[in-house]
C-alpha cells in the first residue's frame, strides 16, 4: 500500500468526471430559475449513496478517501445535486456512530445557528429525548425530513426537521432553509468533534473540486485568447498567476487526503488534521476561483460567462464550515501545544 | 491511498533514530557557533553516515549504497532533522554528482568517484551558474578547448555551494561555440585544485556559496563526462536529481521553523491571541501540505514515474512557507525581534536572511512556475 489512488478510486473519478458533464450548463439554469435536474441525483443518490459508509450500516464499507476523491472529481462540473451534502451527513453519523442507514431520500445537516459563528461554537440543546433550536441556511432541508445536527460540547444528534423557512441563496443550487428544531432525538453522541469534522471534510472536498474546476476553466481561456498577438497564457503575469493558484490547490488537496486518510486510520492525527485540511481548501479555493474570473478580463464579471458560477458555489460551501479561521485557530492552538 | 508506515519503514526508522542519538552525543562540537564549526561537524558526520552504511541509503549496493528507496532516505533525513543533526559534508556529491556519474559515467569513473564521494574524502560542488548565465543557464561561456591529453578552461563560475569545500566539480563548459547553445556544452568532472575559489558572504554572514575564477585549468580527459557536445542533457539529469531530492529535505526545515515560532509565541503569552493563533494555524497547514505532498511525490516516484513538476510545487511552497514563518517570528516579537544581543533573536534573525535565498537557489520561484504554466496547466511558452 502507498499514497497513490487505488485502481477504485480512480475509477471512482472517473465514473464522478462522467456525471460531472453537463453540470455547468444545469448550474447556470438553476440559477436562472429553470427546474432542479433529476439527473445525476437519481443515480447518485441510488448507486452512491452508501459509499463510505460501512457494511454494519448498510454501505459499500469503503474508505474516507474513496469519497472524498469522488466528490472532488464530481465537483469539478459544479454539479447542482444534494448528494454531497447527504454524504457528508452521512459521515458524521459514521463517525458519531449514529445508527442511520443511506437512503434515496437523504438526510440534511445542521451545523450553524447565526450569521458570524465559527466552528464549534455549537448552541443547540438536546435535553432529554427532546431538541429544540435552529439551523441557519441548511442546505436541501424540508420539514419532515432527517437531520444530524451539532450540539453543544461537539454533541450530534439524529432528529427530524420540525419546519423550514426558505431563504435566497447566492448559490441557489444549494436550497438553502433555516431549519427549526423541535423534536425527538432519535440517536445521539457526545463529544463527537472529530466526527463533526468529517462531514466538513466532505465539503472540503467538494470546495477543492470546484476550485479545480475553475482553474480549468481558466487555463482554458488562457490558452484561447489572443492579445499583442499571442494568447495571453503566454504572458507571465497570467502564467504564474495560475501556477500559483495550482500550487496552492495541490496543497489544500494533499491535506484532504491526508485527513480524510487520518480520519479512518490515525486517531491521534484525525482532528488537527481536518482542521488543517478544511481551513486550507476554504482559504485557497475561493482564491484559485477569482483568479480564473481575473483571467477572463472584462468578460468575466458578466453573468454570461460561467466563473462566478463557481464562485458562488464555494463560498456558499464555505459559509458553511464556518470559514477558514475558526479551523486555522484550532490548528494554531495544537502546534502551540505540540512544540511545547 | 494510504500513509500506513509498513513495519519495515517504521524499523527502519528506529534504527535510524537510534544510531542518530548514538552519534549526536559523540559530536566533535556540541553547540557550534559559527558556519566553520558546523563544516568540522558536517565532515565528521559524512565520515561517520560511511563507516557505517547510512550514507547512499538509496543508491545501488554495486555502488556501495544500501540500494533503499527515497522513502528511507527520507525517512533518515526526518529522524536526523529532529534532533537538528548536521548535514554531511557531501551533500552536493551523494545528492548529485554520484546519481549523475551512476547515469552517464564509464565504468572507470565510476570506480574511481563513487567510493570517495559517500567517504566524504573528496567533496564536489556543481559549476553551472555564471555571472552571466543564471534562469538561462545554458547560455553559459566558460570555454574549454581540446589539447593533447585534456581540456584547457578559462571562465568563471558563481553561486558555488560547498566550493570552498571541495576538490571536485561538475563543470559546464563551452567547447563548441558556434553550434546552437544547447548543443556546444560540454561536461566535465574537474579537480579544483587549479581554481581561484573566493567565498561569498551572504546577508546573515555565512558564506555557504563562492565564485570561482578558472583561468588555464586542465582537465585530464579521464574527466569527460559521456560525450562533448552533449553535456546539457547530462546537466538535466543533475538538475533533476537536485529538484528530486530537494521534496524529500524540504518538509523537515519547515517543521523545524514553525516550532521555534511556537516556543517564541508560549513564551512571549500570546498563546491565547486570535489572530496569531490563526496565522500559526495558516503555517502549520503550509507545514504539513509539504509534508503530505513530498510523501505523495516520492510515492509516484517509487511507482516508476519520474520526478516530475511535483517537485516544482513543493519547491515554490517550501520556500514561500519558511520565508513566511521565519519572517513572522521575527515580527512577533515586535521590538525583541531585531535585537540580536539575544541569542534566540539572533538565532531567528539568522535564519530569516538565510531563507530569503530559498525561493531562488535552486532554480527561482518565477522559472518553477513557469514549468508548472507549461507542463502542467498547459499553456504556451513565454519565453
Amino acid at each position: 500500500m502507498a499514497a497513490l489512488l487505488t485502481d477504485t478510486q480512480q475509477q471512482l473519478i472517473q465514473v464522478a468526471e462522467s456525471m460531472a458533464q453537463g453540470g455547468v450548463i444545469a448550474q447556470r439554469a438553476v440559477l436562472e430559475g429553470r427546474e432542479f435536474p433529476a439527473e445525476p441525483t437519481a443515480t447518485l443518490m441510488r448507486d452512491f449513496a452508501g459509499l463510505a459508509v460501512p457494511e454494519s450500516m448498510g454501505g459499500d464499507g469503503g474508505s474516507l478517501v474513496d469519497l472524498v476523491v469522488f466528490v472532488e472529481a464530481l465537483s469539478r462540473g459544479i454539479v447542482p445535486t444534494p448528494f454531497v451534502l447527504n454524504a457528508a451527513a452521512m459521515q458524521v453519523a459514521v463517525g458519531a456512530g449514529l445508527d442511520l442507514a443511506p437512503g434515496t431520500s437523504g438526510v440534511a445537516l445542521g451545523l450553524l445557528e447565526r450569521p458570524g459563528q465559527r466552528w464549534g461554537e455549537w448552541a443547540t440543546v438536546a435535553s432529554g429525548a427532546r431538541i429544540t433550536g435552529v439551523k441557519v441556511g441548511v442546505p436541501y432541508a424540508a420539514e419532515g425530513m432527517p437531520i444530524v445536527v451539532a450540539c453543544a460540547n461537539d454533541g450530534v444528534a439524529l432528529t427530524t426537521v420540525a419546519g423550514v423557512s426558505a431563504r435566497e441563496s447566492m448559490d441557489p443550487s444549494l436550497r438553502q432553509v433555516d431549519v427549526r428544531l423541535d423534536g425527538e432525538v432519535l440517536a445521539s453522541a457526545a463529544g463527537a468533534g472529530a466526527a463533526l469534522l468529517r462531514g466538513a471534510l466532505v465539503v472540503a472536498a467538494s470546495a477543492v473540486g470546484v476550485a479545480r474546476g475553475a482553474l480549468a476553466l481558466g487555463a482554458d481561456y488562457a490558452k484561447a485568447r489572443t492579445q499583442f498577438g499571442s494568447p495571453i497564457g503566454a504572458f507571465q503575469g497570467i502564467g504564474h498567476m495560475l501556477a500559483d493558484a495550482f500550487v496552492d490547490l495541490e496543497a489544500a488537496w494533499s491535506l484532504v487526503l491526508y485527513a480524510a486518510w487520518a480520519q479512518d486510520t490515525a486517531p491521534d492525527e484525525r482532528v488537527a488534521a481536518t482542521h488543517a485540511a478544511v481551513a486550507k481548501s476554504a482559504s485557497t479555493a475561493i482564491h484559485v476561483a477569482e483568479r480564473a474570473l481575473q483571467v477572463h478580463g472584462g468578460i468575466g464579471v458578466t453573468w454570461e460567462a460561467d466563473p462566478h458560477l463557481y464562485i458562488r458555489r464555494i463560498l456558499a460551501l464555505n459559509g458553511l464550515v464556518g470559514g477558514a479561521a475558526g479551523h486555522y485557530r484550532a490548528l494554531g492552538a495544537a502546534g502551540i501545544r505540540r512544540s511545547a | 491511498m494510504d500513509f500506513t508506515e509498513t513495519p519495515e519503514q517504521a524499523e527502519f526508522r528506529k534504527a535510524a533514530r537510534a544510531w542518530i542519538d548514538t552519534n549526536m552525543a559523540n559530536l566533535p562540537i556540541r553547540s557550534p557557533r559559527d558556519q566553520q564549526e558546523r563544516e568540522v561537524n558536517s565532515r565528521w558526520w559524512q565520515e561517520r553516515m560511511n563507516a557505517d552504511s547510512w550514507a547512499g541509503l538509496s543508491w545501488p549496493v554495486e555502488f556501495g549504497g544500501r540500494g533503499m528507496s527515497a522513502t528511507e532516505e527520507s525517512i533518515f533525513n526526518a529522524e536526523a532533522a529532529a534532533v537538528e543533526a548536521p548535514m554531511p559534508i557531501n551533500l552536493v556529491g551523494m545528492n548529485l554528482a554520484g546519481p549523475t556519474i551512476m547515469v552517464h559515467g564509464n565504468e572507470e569513473q565510476k570506480k574511481r568517484y563513487l567510493p570517495r564521494i559517500l567517504s566524504g574524502e573528496e567533496v564536489w560542488c556543481q559549476g553551472f551558474s555564471e555571472p552571466g548565465s543564471g534562469s538561462d543557464l545554458a547560455s553559459l561561456s566558460t570555454k574549454a578547448v581540446k589539447v593533447d591529453g585534456g581540456w584547457v578552461v578559462n571562465g568563471q563560475k558563481v553561486w558555488t555551494s560547498s566550493g570552498h569545500l571541495a576538490q571536485k566539480c561538475m563543470l559546464l563548459t563551452r567547447t563548441h561555440p558556434d553550434a546552437p547553445k544547447h548543443k556546444g556544452i560540454t561536461y566535465l568532472l574537474a579537480d579544483t585544485k587549479d581554481f581561484d575559489i573566493r567565498p561569498l558572504v551572504m546577508v546573515n554572514h555565512d558564506a555557504e556559496f563562492n565564485e570561482m575564477f578558472i583561468s588555464d585549468a586542465f582537465v585530464d580527459d579521464f574527466d569527460l563526462l559521456g560525450t562533448p557536445g552533449e553535456g546539457w542533457r547530462y546537466a538535466l539529469s543533475t538538475l533533476g536529481f537536485e529538484r528530486g531530492t530537494i521534496g524529500f529535505n524540504l518538509q523537515v526545515w519547515a517543521r523545524r521553523a514553525v516550532d521555534q515560532l511556537n516556543r517564541v509565541v508560549a513564551d512571549l503569552g500570546l498563546a491565547d491571541d486570535d489572530a496569531v493563533l490563526e496565522q500559526i494555524g495558516r503555517f502549520e497547514a503550509d507545514v504539513e501540505a509539504i509534508r503530505v505532498t513530498g510523501i505523495r511525490s516520492m510515492a509516484s516516484v517509487a511507482e516508476g514515474s519520474a520526478p516530475g513538476p511535483e517537485s516544482s510545487i513543493l519547491k515554490i511552497l517550501w520556500a514561500r512557507t519558511v520565508q513566511n514563518i521565519n519572517r513572522y517570528s521575527i515580527e512577533v516579537q515586535t521590538a525583541g525581534g531585531v535585537l540580536v544581543d539575544d541569542g534566540r533573536a539572533a538565532d531567528v534573525v539568522h535564519h530569516y536572511l538565510r531563507s530569503r535565498g530559498h525561493s531562488i537557489e535552486g532554480g527561482s520561484d518565477e522559472i518553477m512556475k513557469s514549468i508548472i504554466a507549461e507542463r502542467v496547466l498547459g499553456l504556451p511558452k513565454s519565453r
